[in-house]
């Protein structure tokens, strides 16, 4: 099967290669430990759950499904824990992995540990069926501090612990550098500013006579109003005041510049031109074909395009910012997935051991294997060398891998951790569509968003 | 009711003169347009209900970079069977396959023995109350399964069967309000003496249910065994709700997972959505009879 | 209990006995859910938690609170309003078309009937293909004929007619009943009105039409139950979108009963579909005096 790119030798390769490497060379600033993130000391007895392998014949570990190429790797991990100890994994990629989940916990089979994101976390922790890990983690002598802040400050809720980052996503532009020499745009030269984003897009759009869409700049809702609100300084949520603010400041900004982008780029003429495209990872996708010109992702693109387009000249920028300036890469979402212990699991102990050897132990090896973005602070070098051997030197990758490690050293935002988490990301993305669709202002959007999120999040805290 | 009698009609006592006009308007004639003009009607629509099909098939057999022709291919200039094994070997169809047979299966024999039992209850006994109850289950059927989805849920959750096969087959042997409507119907066209004869020589009721109607009654077991077999077959919302693990997903989660996952490869999507179709395609071809039987049965005498 | 006859009282215990598999169905998978669905109408229920009583606080806000309740009901009648008569006009058209005594009439009726053995999921996937703006059947048919081209599920004003669409392909189903119910009319009432001097317009007008007026009633009261209760297609093909022109009731009932955890919620949402339904029914029956003709033959 082609699309099992990655062999088991390939993980085991990157798990031997160098082993002791603690400069945060990619995650420059090593970020101060957050005090919300930082293990509960003061608990109860911590469970005997470090190093003395618990026997557990099998565990049952649940998955979100990301479809053959990227669920492979993740078997391949469970393979390599098995022949390490013994234990055998037993996968199951779901759709819908929210639902799934919820009815299992519900009916008392939850599996032994489960895959959860930064906005299923928290309505899920919220619930009360997730275990918190805080005793796992101070017994295994591992601080919030040695991963990526926001990727396990979006696992903390009320000072508990409620997952282990499992990847994060680095997302940056990819830009196809033929289409900007055909236009007249310098290649070398991708966006810096918003500003500079909407006018090269102005250059590179181009419609028939009928006005429909033949090529394609940045979309009208790019980069989307979740990644855009902070660009703006804008925000989503007040944890002191337990306030949604989503109708405020940045975000309403933000939404107010996606706006006037879809009065340029009618969204729904861009819908028809996307609709039923392929995708980035399969062949003759818009990005690959020159219909689409930008493509904001992670580095896992590099696989797909290798395989169906090796001679499109493409390069990677940052994401644009308000004003250019390296310092707002802060602003950049570092979003990922995270590996959560549901409560009435038959084997948390044993789940506990299972999640630490895949993503602390290993957690550079697997970032590798699963193109995924390393958590682990003083695992960095390890995991951008492995990294580029994956891409190998002549990639047209990887002189610019840089640009997905420094961007995840920057960002430091992620999705509010609150109990209607799930809910309010789905309000937010309705005001979106529904304010560039023109249907409402951004602001009557947003508000309609921030009133119905905060009626719910109002009764939830009270209930 | 009768329609009043505007039409030219022939007058008696003239001589018939065939003229050009007459040969145009004339009864033959006419039934000839007619029917020339019915065909051609039910050749547009035949046509616009099977292109879909042709499209479908058409699709599953292209190379992935015929899809994206403006304007499309309508015959690929290759067929490309390989799109089937490739799809076929990207899910575990093969145990959706049987997932599916065995729920399936199971309702057919559950519903079949349900709702036989009651309709003969229904039907062929004379009992204080009976002709209430059957307005009350006439009456089940009008009611919307969202009202009754959330609380089975939880009997379910209760018993602990959430992430197992049980609650989408063990419920069948409860019956089901429409195909006990439907074999009721079908139970009352039997003459009741056969039955009664049966039970002069001191058969029990049983006996005449399993000796006497089960015999009478074969095409409308097919029926209801066809139609619950094809439901399960299509059942989406269940195996959603009930299912929690790949390996325990039906045909239907398999093909909506596999539409997650390949996006737009549209060959292979087209290749699983025939997979999925053509079984029953080939089951209604080879009962066809029984099929169109029993729409016939469930839709009169309503 | 009354004094019985001993023979009544067998009859009754038999008769009992074998509906009791039903009966035992009725208690548990239709009554006491009814119940147990209007108790938890009055809660906050999240499955995880015990339910809390809430009084009318679900009730009141639906109707004032929540924007996408009303949202997700006039998108349903939308729906039911235009896909039921369509259906209608659309399976008896057919169904009259096929009731000549035509040659290839079986095979007419295979292909017609077809689409309706087709499972949701697998004709969802099919229709987002038939759909596509840019590379789909239909849009290349139009541009072939030189037409522009419809946004179909991309566009809010489209994305419903389009369902709408999808659902016709499947009218074979109810066609097929038609044709019962039309070869069911005695030939005598034809030949009567034949010696009337009718023509064909007057006979389907005049006789047909009235006739198949019971099988009309009979498909409308359970097709109406079905399309309140939509849910697959949209759930795959659109997810409700774009901006909401699909959510349907039986989504939105979905997403909060097993997305947003709230069961009590979305048991007060059945309950209030269940009085609609009901409702409607109800004045489908009583309006039937006035459309369904009950003469002709007996029964």
């Amino acid at each position: 099967m082609t699309d099992r790119r990655l062999s088991r030798r390939t993980f085991m390769g990157a798990a031997l290669a160098t082993s002791a490497s603690a400069v945060l060379a990619a995650c420059g600033g090593s970020p101060a430990p957050a005090a919300t993130s930082a293990p509960a000391a003061a608990t109860t007895e911590a469970p005997a759950a470090t190093q003395a392998p618990t026997s557990a014949a099998s565990l049952e570990v649940w998955n979100n499904n990301w479809g053959e190429t990227y669920n492979e790797p993740m078997k391949a991990i469970g393979d390599q824990y098995t022949a390490d100890t013994g234990t055998q994994i037993t996968w199951s990629f779901n759709d819908q992995w929210q639902e799934k989940l919820l009815t299992a916990i519900a009916g008392g089979i939850p599996p032994d540990c489960c895959y959860t994101n930064w906005v299923g976390l928290p309505t899920l922790a919220f619930q009360g069926v997730l275990l918190p890990l805080d005793d796992y983690f101070a017994g295994s002598d591992i601080k919030g501090s040695d991963f990526i802040k926001a990727m396990v400050d979006a696992c903390v809720w009320e000072g508990k612990t409620y997952g282990i980052p499992g990847g994060a996503d680095f997302l940056v532009i990819h830009y196809n550098k033929q289409v900007y020499a055909d236009v007249g745009l310098d290649p070398e030269q991708p966006p810096v500013t918003l500003a500079d984003w909407v006018a090269h897009s102005e250059q590179i759009y181009k419609f028939d006579s009928a006005g429909n869409i033949e090529r394609m700049g940045m979309g009208p809702t790019d980069p989307g109003l979740i990644y855009a609100a902070f660009l703006f300084d804008g925000g989503f949520y007040d944890a002191n005041e337990k306030k949604i603010t989503c109708n405020q400041g940045g975000a309403v900004q933000a939404l107010e510049w996606m706006v006037e982008n879809s009065q340029r780029w009618p969204v729904e003429k861009v819908a028809a031109f996307t609709a039923g495209m392929p995708g980035y990872s399969q062949p003759n996708s818009g990005f690959a074909t020159g219909k689409v010109t930008y493509m904001y992702n992670g580095y896992w693109t590099a696989e797909a395009l290798d395989k169906y387009s090796p001679d499109l000249d493409y390069g990677l920028a940052f994401l644009p910012t308000l004003n250019g300036t390296p310092e707002e890469r802060k602003n950049y979402v570092i979003q990922g997935w995270d590996y959560s212990i549901p409560k009435g699991a038959k084997q948390p102990d044993a789940a506990w051991d299972f999640l630490k050897y895949g993503f602390y132990d290993n957690a550079a090896a697997l970032g590798v294997a699963t193109i995924n973005g390393n958590c682990v602070l003083d695992q960095m070098d390890e995991y951008v060398k492995g990294v580029q051997d994956w891409l190998g030197p002549d990639n047209r990758m990887t002189p610019q891998f840089h640009i997905f490690t420094e961007t995840g050293a920057a960002g430091e935002e992620y999705w509010p951790v609150m109990p209607v988490a799930s809910r309010y990301y789905d309000e937010v993305n309705r005001a979106q569509d529904f304010a560039t669709r023109g249907e409402m202002t951004a602001q009557e959007a947003l508000d309609e968003a921030a009133r119905v999120t905060q009626e719910e999040l109002d009764a939830a805290l009270k209930g | 009711m009768a329609a009043p009698a505007t039409s030219e009609t022939v007058r008696p006592g003239r001589p018939r003169q065939r003229s050009l006009r007459e040969m145009l308007t004339g009864k033959k004639a006419m039934r000839r347009l007619d029917h020339a003009l019915s065909h051609l009607a039910l050749i547009a629509f035949g046509l616009a209900f099977f292109l879909p099909f042709y499209w479908l098939v058409s699709t599953s057999v292209k190379p992935n970079t015929e899809l994206f022709l403006l304007p499309p291919k309508w015959i690929p200039s290759q067929f490309v069977w390989e799109n089937y094994p490739r799809a076929w070997n990207y899910l575990p169809f093969a145990t959706f396959f049987k997932n599916t047979l065995y729920i399936a299966g199971f309702n057919v024999v559950a519903t079949i023995i349900s709702c036989t039992l009651t309709a003969y209850g229904f039907s062929r006994i004379r009992w204080p109350g009976r002709d209430t109850l059957f307005m009350v289950l006439i009456a089940t059927i009008m009611i919307p399964y969202q009202v009754t989805l959330i609380p089975t849920f939880l009997i379910f959750k209760w018993v602990g069967w959430l992430g197992t096969f049980n609650p989408l087959t063990w419920p069948a042997f409860t019956g089901s309000a429409f195909y006990i409507f439907l074999l009721r119907q079908f139970y009352m066209t039997i003459p009741l003496e056969l039955s009664e004869a049966a039970k002069m020589d001191g058969a029990s009721e049983l006996r005449v249910f399993a000796q006497v109607m089960l015999p009478l009654t074969r095409p409308a077991m097919a029926t209801v065994a066809l139609f619950t077999f094809l439901s399960n077959w299509q059942d989406f919302l269940g195996p959603l709700i009930y299912l929690s693990r790949e390996d325990q997903y039906t045909i239907s989660l398999g093909l909506r997972g596999f539409l997650n996952r390949f996006g737009a490869n549209w060959e292979l999507l087209m290749a699983g959505t025939t997979i999925t179709v053509l079984p029953i395609v080939i089951l209604f071809f080879f009962t066809q009879r029984t099929f169109i039987q029993g729409v016939t049965l469930t839709g009169i005498k309503g | 209990m009354l004094r019985m006859r001993p023979s009544v009282r067998r009859d009754l215990r038999n008769g009992l006995l074998f509906i009791s598999p039903w009966l035992v169905g009725l208690i548990v998978f239709t009554i006491y859910p009814i119940l147990a669905s209007f108790y938890f109408s009055f809660t906050d229920y999240s499955v995880l938690k015990s339910p809390r009583w809430v009084g009318l606080e679900n009730y009141v806000h639906l109707f004032t609170n929540d924007a996408l309740f009303p949202k997700s009901l006039t998108n349903t009648l939308y729906y039911a309003a235009i896909a039921l008569p369509l259906g209608i006009v659309g399976s008896v058209a057919l169904a009259l078309l096929l009731n000549k005594k035509i040659t290839g009439m079986s095979i007419y009726r295979t292909i017609f009937y077809l689409p309706n053995i087709v499972p949701a999921v697998a004709m969802s996937v099919l229709w987002i293909w038939l759909l596509n703006p840019n590379y789909g059947l239909f849009n290349s048919i139009l541009k072939g004929l030189g037409l522009p081209g419809i946004p179909w599920l991309t566009s809010p004003t489209w994305s419903k007619p389009s369902l709408i669409l999808m659902g016709l392909w499947g009218i074979g189903g109810s066609m097929v009943i038609y044709l019962a119910g039309l070869q069911d009319i005695p030939d005598h009432l034809y030949e009567a009105a034949d010696l009337d001097g009718a023509n064909s317009w007057q006979k389907t007008r005049n006789v047909t039409l009235p006739m198949l007026t019971p099988t009309i009633f009979f498909n409308l009261i359970m097709s109406l139950v079905g399309v309140f209760s939509y849910f697959t297609q949209a759930f795959i093909m659109t997810n409700g979108g774009p901006i909401d022109s699909t959510l349907f009731y039986m989504l939105y009932l979905y997403r909060n009963a097993f997305i947003y955890f709230k069961m009590g919620y979305a048991s007060a949402m059945a309950w209030i579909l269940f009085v609609i339904v009901v409702s409607l029914t109800l004045v489908v029956f009583r309006s039937s005096g006035r459309w369904v003709y009950y003469g002709g033959s007996s029964n």
